[in-house]
């Protein structure tokens, strides 16, 4: 591996002859949608900890932008992350589905979901939820960046970080409203609205979607007889979300509910459970208020206050176990509160044009259920009483960073940082990171050496027999990144990492004891290939991901597959029409135990096709028919929760039509 | 089963860096961002400037010319393939010398043009409805009729109304306002 990082090291030595030159990810379509007074906004140099140039960073970033996800017509936020390299999925088709980056499985807690800056994963796991919650059409981009980013981000940010930024009211009046219908009863209406005052300084945006679908047919042998021919699968999101910003302050508030069945949480056929009448219901309420004071050419001082809600409601019914000869079943019945408010102070800091500074302190104070408390109806065909609420703990949270980025020469920036936090139930964790960026025009390479943490949540110490010694789980992560533009619209570029979890939580059983403990390590060896071309009227991408996860020597982790990889092209056939078709390859991979319908444990490979077509602008009304999975293949993703598999969806078509206000 | 990957691997990512080796050396030709926002700005001006005093505002292309630097063409390129101008779409060219200036009704100067090249050029257009743009401190005073500068990590604009005056051109006095009026007005003029 030394003689590996060293061969990369001379390779980025060779290219010290090549020119600089600025570049960047603002674009002409951006400046010709900008007004004068936009432009007169607009700095030169863009600068600031959240704001830097993608080639600054030092992390791999991918970017989705609002274009891609409107051609591609995406309707979920795994959808969009599907065609980026570097991720896996176990999508449950439930009430939630699993993102896996860079080889690590986990129930979401490894990856940071942020909504313009706001963390939203949920407070007692850790994990975000995936599914179809988000409103797509209000995305104005969604930031990937790979690899840990606990420096700046503290816990759970260790295989990567999801940022959506939703759509800026910079742009003067916009607005659009949609409808979708398609197959497997699936339908949505959304809408967003912006709008900003000059002369006041005043921008607000607002936004809504609904959305309904039943995903799948997984009934009886299309779900690998998991279930039964009448079984029950829905999922309901709603998501409200509006922001205001006047002056230097802005405020925003994102309100999501989903609303699901349980029933593949667990079997129906060959176990207790019934397959109809479940329901998931979980709130999530996150907003914040921000100051912003960039008056001074070198200080920048953000302070933000946030709130975050991620209640599972008391009418959820988690699970209904079927009657029998001899006893009458139940309905169980889930209610967990939790919330946290915090205070984000942070000054960025240029003391002289090579170095910049960035600091911060953040306070948290986060009150959790110990864990979910419990109703029970006693009978297969009474709902549960609302359940009582639970026992919460207090967990106190004290973090401070330092990050500075010096430009040793032109072309070669040095990026070192540190984080120290400290918690009332998992101690103190210190978190340093390392980095250096070359850049010229053409040319990008960075090197890094990141630590990352997830620490264990408080009801983990609580869980089973519980355990009071639990410390967090640690990652190191050393990474090169290189990216290459050959000529003015393609682009190649390339990652290779070697990652390192030490201390995993792992589930103790040992008879009808039950508890976490930190035991095992996950290893991880891995590339990241990906090329970009793109014209007037023709987009092309592809990306290849190796990945090697295992827990020792010759003993792959379950669930990852080594090859996967992504092809898509976008043609505009005129101003008004354009094509796609997107191709994902998955290889094979391990189920964690013996799937009981093959006699093994084998999730076989899968190549799948999806595309739209779509008409723009026809007196304002934009119209798009999209197809997921063309050639109607059938695939699976693993399970960790029972013996068997998912099966995936079918061949999904669905139209969408939307009008484009103040045009 | 790892450790052949991890060979693999290693010979996959060293091929990548001798063929990378190869094709890297090349001087890089994309616009700065400075250049796409004053790209952004000239967009936007053509709207607040009455052209129709130009004898060539109504053929059937709206030109643009730059001399200096060739990347800032490319920049305008950027702009105007994807806008019109009077519901004309715009021709951008590269020029090197005065005489190529011809039906332009932009002339954009970068700052790599020298005093003496933009005296040339000003002595050729000054009196003529061409609107010359240069981005150098300096150049408005000496006669370009809109000059892009940097101010405070911002785009500011100056406007010589000494030469626009000469021009014949009418400017949007909402665009007149926004920016810093430069050339003194009590002289021979």
């Amino acid at each position: 591996m030394k003689r590996l990082f060293l061969l990369l090291l001379i390779g980025v030595n060779c290219f010290s002859n090549v020119f600089a030159q600025e570049k960047d990810t603002l674009k002409a379509d951006d400046i010709i949608k900008m007004s004068f007074t936009d432009l007169m906004n607009t700095k030169v140099i863009s600068a600031s900890k959240v704001q830097q140039e993608i080639k600054d960073v030092s992390a791999t970033v991918q970017v989705i932008t609002a274009e891609q996800i409107k051609d591609r017509g995406y309707f979920t936020l795994e959808e969009a992350l599907g065609d980026l390299p570097g991720f896996q999925f176990r999508n449950i088709n439930g009430f939630n589905s699993y993102v896996f980056l860079r080889g690590a499985p986990s129930q979401n807690n490894l990856i940071l979901l942020l909504v313009d800056g706001v963390q939203i994963n949920e407070l007692n796991s850790g994990g975000f939820y995936g599914g179809g919650q988000f409103n797509m059409s209000n995305i104005e981009r969604i930031e990937v960046v790979y690899g840990p980013s606990s420096t700046l981000y503290g816990t759970n940010a260790v295989s990567g970080i999801i940022n959506i930024i939703t759509k800026s009211s910079n742009w003067g009046k916009k607005g659009q409203i949609s409808m979708l219908g398609g197959t497997f009863n699936t339908g949505m209406m959304d809408f967003n609205l912006r709008n900003y005052n000059d002369e006041n300084e005043v921008a607000y945006s607002i936004s809504g979607m609904y959305k309904v679908t039943e995903k799948a047919d997984l009934r009886g042998v299309n779900g690998d007889n998991n279930w039964s021919d009448e079984m029950e699968n829905f999922e309901n999101d709603l998501s409200l979300s509006a922001k205001l910003r006047i002056k230097n302050f802005s405020a925003g508030v994102v309100y999501q509910n989903k609303k699901s069945s349980m029933t593949t949480n667990t079997k129906s056929i060959g176990d207790k459970y019934f397959d109809r009448n479940t329901l998931w219901n979980i709130s999530f309420l996150n907003g914040f208020v921000k100051y912003t004071n960039n008056k001074s050419k070198r200080i920048t001082y953000n302070s933000t206050l946030y709130y975050r809600n991620a209640t599972v409601n008391p009418n959820t019914v988690n699970n209904i176990v079927k009657a029998t000869d001899t006893t009458s079943g139940n309905q169980v019945g889930n209610y967990r509160p939790n919330h946290l408010i915090g205070l984000d102070n942070q000054l960025i800091y240029s003391p002289f044009e090579k170095l910049m500074i960035i600091g911060g302190i953040i306070g948290e104070i986060e009150q959790l259920s110990d864990g979910f408390s419990i109703s029970n109806s006693n009978s297969q065909f009474v709902s549960p009483p609302a359940p009582a609420k639970p026992n919460m703990l207090n967990n106190n949270l004290f973090s401070y960073y330092l990050q500075l980025n010096y430009k040793i020469f032109n072309k070669l920036s040095f990026i070192g940082g540190i984080r120290h936090d400290f918690s009332s139930y998992y101690g103190q964790v210190l978190t340093p990171r390392a980095g250096l960026v070359f850049n010229t025009d053409k040319f990008t390479a960075k090197i890094m050496f990141n630590r990352a943490f997830r620490a264990p949540k408080p009801w983990d110490y609580e869980f089973g027999s519980g355990n009071e010694s639990l410390k967090p789980e640690n990652m190191h992560s050393y990474e090169l990144f290189t990216s290459y533009s050959i000529f003015k619209n393609l682009s190649l570029g390339a990652s290779f990492y070697r990652n390192l979890i030490n201390d995993k939580l792992t589930l103790d059983i040992s008879g009808s004891d039950v508890r976490w403990v930190n035991k095992n390590k996950l290893n991880t060896f891995g590339f990241e290939l990906y090329g970009n071309y793109s014209s007037k009227s023709l987009s092309l991408y592809a990306n290849y991901t190796y990945t090697d996860s295992y827990e020792q020597e010759g003993i792959l982790i379950p669930e990852i597959s080594m090859h996967t990889a992504n092809a898509g092209i976008t043609y505009s056939f005129t101003s008004h029409i354009k094509a796609n078709l997107r191709a994902n390859y998955l290889g094979g991979r391990k189920n964690p135990l013996q799937i009981p319908s093959t006699g093994n444990d084998k999730i076989d490979a899968a190549f799948l096709l999806n595309g739209a077509i779509s008409y723009n602008d026809f007196h304002g009304f934009d119209i798009q028919l999209k197809v997921n999975n063309f050639f109607n293949e059938v695939y699976y993703h693993p399970s960790n929760r029972f013996a068997g598999r998912y099966r995936q969806p079918q061949r999904t078509i669905m139209l969408k039509v939307t009008y484009n206000l103040f045009r | 089963m790892a450790k052949s990957s991890l060979h693999i691997a290693k010979h996959i990512v060293l091929l990548i860096i001798i063929f990378s080796g190869l094709i890297i050396p090349c001087r890089g030709e994309a616009q700065t961002r400075e250049q796409l926002l004053k790209a952004g700005y000239i967009e936007k001006f053509t709207h607040f400037v009455d052209w129709s005093k130009n004898p060539h505002s109504n053929d059937s292309l709206f030109k643009v010319a730059v001399i200096g630097d060739k990347k800032f063409s490319m920049a305008l390129e950027q702009i105007f393939s994807k806008t019109k101008v009077n519901e004309k779409s715009v021709k951008v060219t590269y020029i090197t010398s005065v005489d190529q200036i011809k039906d332009n009704l932009i002339l954009v100067i970068s700052k790599s043009v020298s005093n003496d090249k933009l005296d040339e050029i000003l002595n050729y257009t000054t009196g003529k409805t061409i609107l010359t743009i240069s981005e150098k401190d300096g150049y408005g005073v000496r006669g370009s009729i809109i000059n892009l500068i940097v101010v405070d990590e911002f785009i500011r604009y100056e406007i010589n109304r000494i030469t626009l005056g000469k021009s014949g051109l009418k400017m949007n006095s909402l665009l007149i306002k926004s920016g810093t009026l430069v050339g003194k007005v009590d002289s021979n003029d």
